[in-house]
């Protein structure tokens, strides 16, 4: 009876050891791996041109990804975000002040209209990591 | 007739209440993780390590009481601390590519479960090392 316990006694810190090895390793790999999967590993397709002065072009904001990834618009068109995540996201454009929704709340939708043609990358303020972009022509 | 007596110890008490606390610390993370954050980057990874060793702490403190128990409580509230300055952080500013601006239910439940998971297990430590005293 003795002897088991003295067994137990040995086992129980070799096993905490262990425990602690393992988790300390993974926590390692974690923060030298960086992300791992997630919205900005596949992005969704692109939308062909659509809209034109006066119409709207809706992206949808799930799953911290906006969908499309891609837009491509006329000059003058309105592009809407609407989030559909229970957390606020903003589309902020990458380059300067061009465009910023500002906190979109959950089942919010705001619109940015784009006159000029180009290429107008964005991405959210709370979420950096989802990006999008917004091609006028 | 003689009132019964409990025979488990005040610490033993508070040490199955860590456990409790513990596992529902764990499992607001993998419900979060399932539901909602497992397509961001990192994040996702961090909430499944917390869920884990959550777990695996609290079964590890069911099967001790002695001074390992007391090592096990310390290494719960140290990684409750760090997750709560984490979202302490994510909540003023951005954190691995990630801010928390909403105070959604789950996130205020976790908050107020990962406080009182410090408090317990730290009572518990208290608890031990004066028994041991």
């Amino acid at each position: 009876m003795s002897k088991l316990l003295t067994d137990r006694a040995r086992i129980i810190p070799v096993l905490v050891v262990t425990i602690v090895i393992a988790v300390g390793a993974t926590l390692v790999i974690v923060l030298a791996g960086g992300s791992t999967g997630g919205a900005s590993s596949a992005p969704p397709p692109s939308a062909a041109l659509t809209g034109g002065r006066g119409k709207t072009v809706t992206v949808h904001i799930s799953m911290f990804a906006f969908k499309p990834s891609t837009v491509t618009v006329a000059a003058g068109t309105t592009v809407a975000f609407t989030n559909l995540d229970t957390t606020e996201h903003t589309a902020t454009a990458n380059n300067g002040p061009i465009f910023d929704t500002g906190a979109i709340q959950h089942d919010q939708t705001k619109t940015v209209t784009l006159t000029k043609t180009g290429t107008y990358a964005y991405h959210c303020a709370f979420h950096p990591f989802m990006t999008g972009t917004i091609i006028v022509k | 007739m003689t009132p019964y007596k409990s025979k488990l110890r005040r610490s033993d008490r508070i040490r199955f209440l860590a456990i409790g606390l513990l596992l529902c610390e764990g499992g607001v993370h993998l419900q979060q993780y399932e539901s909602f954050l497992h397509s961001v980057p990192t994040i996702n990874t961090l909430f499944l390590l917390n869920a884990v060793s959550a777990a695996v702490i609290a079964l590890a403190l069911a099967a001790c009481r002695n001074e390992i128990a007391i090592l096990l409580a310390i290494s719960a509230i140290g990684m409750t601390v760090t997750g709560l300055v984490s979202l302490a952080i994510a909540r003023q500013s951005v954190l691995f590519n990630y801010s928390e601006p909403t105070l959604r239910f789950p996130v205020l439940f976790a908050a107020l479960v990962e406080l009182a998971t410090v408090l317990v297990a730290s009572r518990f430590v208290a608890l031990r090392l004066r028994e041991i005293a």
